[in-house]
């Protein structure tokens, strides 16, 4: 749908961005909109990227997200291949329970990138219209 | 933290209910995460604020996994993965329940013997395929031993 509606665009075949070689077969980008800010919000954390951490760099960005939508966006990034996972140390402060750390794999961040693309396209188009 | 008089842990039934909704791979780190969160909100806004917003917090997360989980089920069904392995299983099955439903609409006498016997062969088929799966683990655990013993 997306490439439908991105078809006219000027400039190099859109088609380029949205999609990547994935062993063998063509996959399409997907970056849906909470999947983005988190992403981003990984990005911004350097590692030190985890459920709360993610709540808070959204909610200090102006965004109320909850956590069980965070963990949903976070388990479809992983699927995706556009973040990886791995557990932290358990903390008293957490009742001794283990943190998953997140980071943004080099898709994840061709995604960001091809998003971003998208973005200032269609806003130099609607810069052009008015 | 335990030991401030002002705290008070998470409603206990809320942490079983979290419990028994999260994957096992995931629960560890919700847990923690809904820990973490309560005990920050004790400390802002009193205890029975944040076993308010804990409860909340508790029936979001639930709510989505279950989500998450019944559209993977959907994505991935299972049955197509069990006709693979299982056909001949699955095909007695599907039979069975038909001749079952038929029953009742066609009293005649045949209709019963051929159920009855519908449902022999299925017993036959669910054994034969016990029987091969058991074999196929024997032999591939000698398999696996037999480089180790040579």
């Amino acid at each position: 749908m997306l490439a439908v509606a991105t078809a006219g665009l000027p400039g190099r075949d859109i088609s380029s961005i949205l999609r990547k070689k994935s062993g063998g077969g063509v996959v399409a980008l997907q970056l849906a909109g909470l999947e983005e800010w988190a992403l981003l919000a990984i990005v911004a954390l350097d590692g030190e990227a985890y459920g709360v951490s993610i709540h808070d760099k959204l909610q200090r960005a102006g965004m109320e997200a909850s956590l069980g939508a965070i963990y949903t966006s976070l388990e479809r990034l992983e699927e995706k291949g556009f973040v990886r996972s791995g557990l932290g140390d358990a903390s008293p402060s957490r009742g001794g329970r283990r943190k998953r750390l997140f980071r943004v794999t080099a898709s994840g961040k061709q995604a960001l990138a091809a998003t971003q693309e998208i973005r200032g396209r269609l806003w130099t188009l609607e810069a052009r219209s008015t | 933290m335990t030991h401030d008089p002002q705290w008070s842990d998470p409603p206990p039934l809320a942490s079983k209910l979290l419990r028994a909704c999260c994957r096992p791979a995931r629960r560890e780190e919700i847990e923690g995460d809904l820990f973490e969160l309560y005990a920050r909100r004790v400390v802002r806004s009193g205890v029975a604020a944040a076993r308010r917003r804990y409860w909340r917090d508790v029936l979001d997360v639930c709510v989505r996994q279950l989500c998450l989980r019944l559209l993977r089920g959907l994505r991935r069904p299972a049955w197509s993965g069990a006709l693979r392995v299982y056909p001949l299983r699955i095909i007695a099955a599907l039979v069975s329940c038909a001749a079952l439903l038929a029953v009742p609409a066609s009293a005649h006498p045949w209709a019963i013997v051929a159920t009855t016997v519908l449902f022999v062969m299925q017993g036959v088929i669910e054994i034969l395929v016990y029987i091969f799966a058991i074999r196929g683990m024997v032999t591939r655990r000698r398999a696996r031993r037999a480089p180790r013993d040579g």
